[in-house]
């Protein structure tokens, strides 16, 4: 399926949501990690999608980005919907539009950062445009290390390089869940930047899942999920406007600041 | 997709090791099979004395029983009759056509009697032979190959039982072991002097040799026409029923070593498939397609199993030989024969190994291909969904056709023959039960576990948490154990219980107290002189030979012939081994014959009725029966006269004498007096005949021990890389272990413990399925459903299996605890 640089004609929005509900299990052990969330995500913004723990937020990410199907609703990116696809047009439909970073093990650690961050688009069958594998490795900082494994690599180093692949297919979003989670602060900055950039520069799409609120501060919008449904929005918060509404999310709304 | 599968192996490899060591002994094994199986059907033997001549005519060495498909092989010569020389000498492009007399003739040196042949002097041109000194042989004379003779010497020679001696009046240059006589006194001498051994057809240079040889065979239908290198076997024509041998005997070896590589290496590699589980998810998250991932898979294994193969055709060439060497020094292959190993077994080799490494990896994608990317990522997944319809139905399928074997095996099998549906029947149910692994293991664990229970403590209830939540990954460890366990003891077993049961239908029917054996034979006065020792109740010549019923039709033998035992007439307290029914063995003389009771009742033939049949050599003979007699089902034999079996065989010799004595006498010093009078005689006592009957049984073993040998290296292979790899992998739940507490003893110690119930329930699986094959076979070969033999056989299985899963478990183990348990954090 070759790729067309051009996203489907009219549509504003990268990725949509439909009233999506995900259940785990059976009769009595059902869990329902996503209980009905409906959600627009706009071409060119940063958002992060934040939460306690247990509110679903990795799930909301994996079904958004189609590594996972949900038990009922719809999700369409750039247009076009998940739900009647074949498990090999759904692959290739992710490989094309879909930028994914985990929170940890992104690499294969059999191949070097270059072959990682090439393979994708080997997979693809098309030859990766050598100048601007080196551009993106430079922009992440590791320029220099291309022809070393994961394995020699620190935990950032490992996150820049998923980022790094993320970003030379130039998909239409980029999903990352927790991308900052094992990193200090100096590195997170760096990453956070990273992820920033081609959002003001090269209009794209970045969703962005975790538990930071600094993290948070970066982007265009805050969505908070608890418990499984949408529970509010911030526009261009600060970390303590974020930091604030976590602390009375869902079954938190009875707490009161408690005076030091 | 290959790049990335070369990078992988580049990366990863020792978790390639057991596969690449399996495919290459898997290769090797197959390969010298097929050696052994193209050295059967080729049988070149290098002609020596007949090279001198162009065509040889033999006759027939086959009979096909009216009625019947498949022809019996003859194992005695049945020779050219001598009017047909003249025929052959009309024939257009023959030059000459020279009939060739074979006869024993045992020359007695000082240090003993060597076994030769006689012949005619007008063969010694088929060589040829060139006299080297002295003149052709005339009336009493002989021309020998032998060194160490002389012009003008006298030497004795040893034809039909009696010595007769011999001037030398040359000496010839050629293949040693034969004497030439006088054609006439060769007529004289020979047993059966209006056949010729072969006749060498000689054809005037540049004739054209396959035309005269399909004019020569549209002579006559009963006699084979041989050029090339298959005159060679017209030189010795007891080799037609060992190359029918070694064929079955390579080509079921064979089989098994395929089937058993395939599921080594399936095993090999969907265990590192299983272990690579995060990579795949991760390949899947990023767009990897189900078929990219499969493509990759299959790319891997071909990757490791092609150099695998070409590796282990370095082995298979030395295996082969050795193999052949050794079945030939046991007897079971004629040494003759050359060994020739071709194209063909290599192709096949390695055609079976690159099939099983492909199917392997089809088997171990199927899973990895259809990965969700998130289920693998998630950190909690404890185990696999093992269970799948298609594995329900193979698995019922194979327990099915298990059974079925048991059935056949109890029913309908009788005798020696039960091995033939017992064998296989233990692949069946060893592969239906590890089809079904985690169910059966899971079933056997809950047995197992009270006792273990109770002699551990606190590791011990550990270790029976973890194999219980985990028993899919013990179940991978278990069935190799009971695969090696169960068809070792099975066909160890089966071989120990046979050699027993034959031993013993010959013991109980074996009425003699001595015999007197001889290879260069004896006469019948010889036995007259045995009857009048003091103290010798009976005695009676003794033959063996194959032959062929033919009338009626029905009669209860296959294709291989009925056993023949020619003995002299006798009263009921002779030395014959048989329990008479009805009838009388005294009036066994002339063409008479006794017939096992349940052969008699089914041909509808009693004492005084008449059958045809066609003795060793294809002579058809009509026969009166004047007895029945009982006998072990299976081990049926029919009773001649001792003269018309004898008369019958290639060599026409009596080359045993069965005695009686008489209660309370002791005829051996006797005996031994009239033999040392005789050259070439010995007297041997009953436990000698026992323990010879013995050895003949114990020679077809080795072929047995030589193949469970084989099966068992093999699966100890995924029986260590299976145990090694899954500790390997442990190494973070180790780490967490000692973190909340425990030592690195009593992590060991755990480890131990679940060694212990690997074993057990591999153990316990294996035994079972060795009791369903070995129950029925033991019940229908010998009198009781226990197989016998000795118990340490059992013990030393055990042993072995308990040896490797505790080294294969506890090595690694000790060498993962060696670090600190907080070193471990990302693994992979």
């Amino acid at each position: 399926m070759r790729r067309a640089q051009e996203a489907a004609a009219g549509s504003e929005y990268s990725v949509v949501l439909q009233d999506v509900r995900r259940v785990y299990g059976r009769g009595g052990n059902a869990v329902t990690a996503l209980n009905g969330i409906s959600m627009s995500f706009a071409r060119g913004t940063f958002t992060a999608v934040m939460g306690p723990s247990g509110s679903g937020k990795s799930t909301f990410l994996h079904c958004a980005a189609g590594l996972d199907r949900p038990t009922s609703g719809s999700v369409s990116i750039d247009g076009q919907p998940l739900a009647g696809l074949s498990e090999r047009r759904l692959t290739e439909l992710r490989r094309d539009r879909i930028g994914f970073v985990f929170q940890s093990f992104n690499l294969l650690p059999a191949l070097t950062v270059w072959q990682n961050v090439c393979l994708p688009q080997e997979l693809d069958g098309r030859r990766p445009n050598r100048a601007a594998v080196r551009a993106v490795l430079d922009r992440v900082g590791l320029g220099d290390r291309h022809k070393r494994r994961p394995g020699e690599l620190s935990g950032g180093q490992q996150q820049r390089v998923a980022i790094a692949r993320a970003l030379v297919a130039r998909p239409a979003v980029i999903f990352a869940d927790e991308p900052t989670g094992a990193l200090d602060t100096q590195t997170a900055a760096d990453v956070l930047e990273l992820l920033r950039e081609p959002v003001r520069t090269q209009g794209q799409t970045v969703v962005m899942v975790t538990h930071d609120p600094v993290a948070a501060s970066y982007a265009d919008q805050v969505v908070f999920l608890a418990d499984g449904v949408l529970a509010g929005s911030l526009i261009a918060p600060t970390a303590e406007e974020v930091a604030d509404r976590m602390t009375h999310l869902g079954a938190r709304s009875t707490l009161r600041a408690v005076a030091r | 997709m290959m790049r990335l599968a070369v990078r992988t192996l580049r990366f990863r490899k020792g978790g390639f090791v057991a596969t690449f060591v399996a495919v290459v002994f898997g290769t090797a094994i197959v390969m010298a099979c097929g050696g052994l199986m193209e050295t059967g059907i080729r049988s070149n033997v290098n002609p020596e004395r007949l090279a001198g001549a162009p065509i040889v005519v033999t006759g027939k060495q086959s009979h096909l029983r009216p009625g019947a498909e498949d022809a019996t092989a003859l194992p005695e010569r049945v020779g050219v009759p001598t009017e047909l020389v003249a025929k052959i000498r009309s024939v257009e492009g023959v030059s000459a056509a020279i009939g060739d007399l074979t006869f024993p003739a045992s020359m007695v040196r000082a240090k003993g009697l060597t076994v030769a042949e006689g012949h005619n002097w007008s063969s010694a041109a088929l060589a040829p032979y060139h006299l080297a000194s002295g003149r052709a042989p005339t009336a009493g004379q002989v021309v020998t190959t032998a060194p160490g003779t002389g012009v003008g010497d006298r030497v004795t020679f040893v034809i039909d039982g009696s010595p007769e001696t011999f001037t030398v009046s040359g000496i010839a240059r050629g293949p040693a072991g034969h004497a030439f006589f006088s054609d006439r006194q060769a007529a004289q001498l020979a047993g059966n002097p209006a056949r010729f051994a072969d006749v060498g057809v000689l054809v005037a240079p540049g004739t054209d040799v396959d035309a005269v040889k399909d004019r020569i065979k549209a002579l006559d239908g009963g006699i084979t026409v041989q050029t090339g290198i298959d005159r060679g076997l017209a030189e010795h024509p007891g080799t037609e029923s060992q190359r029918i041998a070694l064929i079955s005997i390579a080509g079921s070896f064979g089989g098994i070593a395929a089937m058993t590589m395939m599921f080594v290496v399936a095993s090999t590699l969907a265990l590192s498939a299983q272990h690579r589980e995060r990579e795949f998810a991760l390949l899947r998250g990023i767009g990897t397609t189900p078929g990219q991932v499969r493509r990759m898979i299959l790319g891997e294994s071909l990757l490791v199993s092609i150099p695998a193969v070409l590796v282990g055709v370095v082995p298979g060439v030395f295996l082969g030989r050795f193999l052949f060497d050794e079945l030939g020094s046991h007897g079971v292959a004629s040494p003759v024969i050359e060994f020739s190993q071709g194209m063909i077994p290599f192709a096949a080799g390695a055609g079976a190994a690159v099939l099983a490494a492909i199917g392997a990896a089809l088997i171990a994608a199927r899973k990895s291909a259809k990965i969700r990317p998130v289920e693998a990522l998630m950190e909690a997944s404890l185990q696999r969904k093992w269970f799948g319809w298609v594995r329900l139905l193979f698995g019922l399928l194979f327990l099915g056709g298990g059974l079925a074997l048991l059935i056949v095996t109890a029913a309908v099998m009788t005798g020696p023959l039960a091995g033939a549906t017992a064998g296989p029947s233990v692949l069946c149910w060893a592969i239906g039960v590890a089809l079904l692994g985690p169910f059966w293991t899971k079933a056997v664990l809950a047995i197992w576990r009270w006792p273990v229970q109770l002699l551990t403590r606190v590791n011990g209830r550990l270790a029976i948490r973890n194999v219980t939540a985990r028993s899919v990954a013990m179940s991978a460890a278990v069935m190799p154990v009971m695969l090696a366990v169960g068809i070792s003891t099975a066909n160890l077993y089966m071989q120990t219980t046979q050699v027993h049961a034959a031993s013993e239908a010959f013991t109980r029917d074996l009425r003699a107290d001595s015999v007197l054996v001889s290879e260069a034979g004896m006469s019948p006065a010889l036995v007259d002189q045995v009857r009048a020792v003091p103290g010798v109740a009976s005695a009676s010549a003794f033959v063996r030979s194959t032959g062929v019923i033919d009338e009626p039709r029905n009669a209860p033998f296959d294709e291989d012939g009925a056993p023949l035992l020619g003995v002299d007439a006798q009263g009921k307290d002779g030395t014959a081994p048989v329990r008479l029914t009805g009838g009388s063995l005294a009036g066994l003389t002339g063409s008479t014959v006794a017939l096992p009771e349940y052969v008699a009742g089914k041909m509808q033939r009693g004492v005084g009725s008449e059958i045809t049949m066609t003795l060793g050599d294809g002579a058809s003979v009509t026969l009166r029966v004047v007895a029945t007699f009982a006998a072990e089902r299976g081990y049926e034999s029919i009773i001649l006269p001792a003269e018309l079996v004898a008369a019958h065989t290639t060599d026409g010799l009596t080359k045993q004498i069965l005695v009686r004595s008489t209660p309370g006498a002791d005829a051996r010093p006797g005996l031994a007096k009239l033999a040392a009078a005789h050259p070439g005689v010995q007297v041997a006592d009953r436990d000698t005949l026992v323990a010879a009957n013995a050895e003949d049984l114990q020679t077809q073993a080795w072929v047995n021990y030589m193949l469970v040998g084989m099966l068992i290296a093999y699966t100890a292979v995924s029986v260590v890389n299976t145990l090694v790899s899954t500790t390997l992998r442990r190494r973070r739940e180790f780490a967490l272990q000692r973190l909340t507490g425990s030592t690195r003893a009593q992590v060991l110690r755990m480890l131990t413990t679940e060694s212990t119930l690997v074993t057990l329930t591999g153990v316990t699986l294996g035994t079972l399925v060795a009791l369903a094959c070995l129950l029925p076979f033991s019940a229908t070969v010998s009198t009781s459903a226990i197989p016998t033999g000795p118990l340490w056989i059992f013990g030393a299985i055990i042993g072995a299996a308990a040896l490797l899963t505790f080294a294969s478990t506890l090595v690694p183990a000790t060498a993962a605890l060696r670090h600190s348990p907080t070193q471990h954090t990302h693994t992979d």
